[in-house]
């Protein structure tokens, strides 16, 4: 490892190895051992590491602890409704083949109406649709357009 | 029930198991406000972040899956990490930025070489350089040096990558490193 890396590591994480990336630990350590220069920077900024080591925090009470196991315990948790299928991350996620299938099959059904055109132009009217008329044309084929004429 | 994992005891919470979930928490709570108070610089809202992460991993574990058997708990701490470093991002872009609680008194730990009334002023000077920080740099820092994560795992909750991790704490150890010089001095007469 160079010297400047080095330096680099120790204003990164500082004096501790164990803080520094394992895939250079070794070779940071090394370089300690071999260079009075390396060595002067480690004790460097070991001073700021103690420094800011300093700044103690204050742990929870137990008042604390306690409350926000009272309080977050009186919500209701979030049940899934359904069965989840789960994802890498390790949370469920909806299962995506249900809106899609539905999706899907209304487009087939309006396509296959719409292609025969199995509808009477206007809902409620007057006009008959002749079923015989498209089994024998083969389902339409394009000739159904609702304009055929009434039935006696 | 003391030595399950974290997965185990989120499985359990998942049930709506209390005992697991007190448990969690016990087990949690003090490094959950620790971090949010390094980064927000503010015990009140530490507090409060801690109270709206805990809810987080109440309302959620019935959806928590143990993607693999031996994930342990360091996925579980990645997910609690992220979710109070997103809570103290989410509470400083509100409009008022937090100051430094001014009721905060920083203890003394027993075994120190110096006095409490020192040890506090510099502890209040240090979390108030600490605080001066951009608030990516804190989070960089409270989670690798205040908690010992590696700069990947730190890299993971932050969502950077451990390159950008490094130039964040470069960053924040200059700052405090010339913000603290007159400090160092004091600090190592004191401990001489």
């Amino acid at each position: 490892m160079m010297i400047w890396r080095f330096r680099r590591l120790l204003e990164a994480y500082g004096a501790n190895p164990a803080h520094w990336p394992p895939d250079e630990r070794a070779a940071a350590e090394a370089l300690c051992g071999r260079s009075a220069e390396a060595r002067a920077a480690l004790a460097e900024a070991r001073r700021l590491d103690r420094l800011l080591a300093v700044d103690a925090l204050a742990g929870p009470d137990d008042a604390l602890t306690a409350s926000i196991i009272a309080r977050t315990t009186a919500v209701p948790q979030e049940r899934p409704a359904i069965a989840r299928a789960t994802d890498v991350s390790g949370w469920s996620m909806p299962p995506l083949w249900q809106p899609a299938a539905g999706l899907l099959a209304a487009a087939l059904i309006g396509f296959v109406v719409g292609w025969a055109n199995l509808l009477p132009p206007v809902l409620g009217g007057e006009e008959t649709v002749d079923l015989s008329d498209y089994v024998g044309a083969g389902a339409g084929a394009g000739t159904g357009t609702g304009t055929e004429e009434p039935l006696p | 029930m003391t030595d399950a994992t974290d997965e185990d005891l989120m499985m359990r919470v998942g049930s709506g198991d209390r005992g697991a979930f007190g448990l969690l928490v016990r087990r949690h709570l003090e490094r959950t406000i620790g971090l949010a108070q390094r980064i927000t610089g503010s015990r009140a809202d530490a507090e409060e972040i801690a109270q709206d992460a805990f809810l987080r991993v109440w309302t959620k574990a019935p959806s928590w899956h143990s993607a693999d058997g031996n994930a342990g708990s360091a996925r579980f701490t990645t997910w609690l990490y992220r979710v109070i470093v997103n809570l103290c991002i989410d509470r400083k872009r509100r409009p008022t930025h937090a100051p430094l609680d001014p009721d905060y008194d920083p203890p003394d730990p027993a075994g120190s070489a110096l006095d409490g009334l020192v040890k506090a002023q510099l502890s209040g000077r240090v979390a108030a350089a600490v605080a001066t920080l951009p608030e990516r740099q804190r989070a960089a820092l409270a989670l690798c040096f205040y908690e010992g994560l590696s700069n990947r795992e730190a890299a993971d909750v932050l969502s950077l990558t451990p390159g950008a991790v490094e130039s964040l704490l470069v960053r924040a150890r200059r700052t405090l490193r010339v913000a603290l010089a007159g400090v160092a001095a004091e600090f190592l007469e004191g401990v001489a």
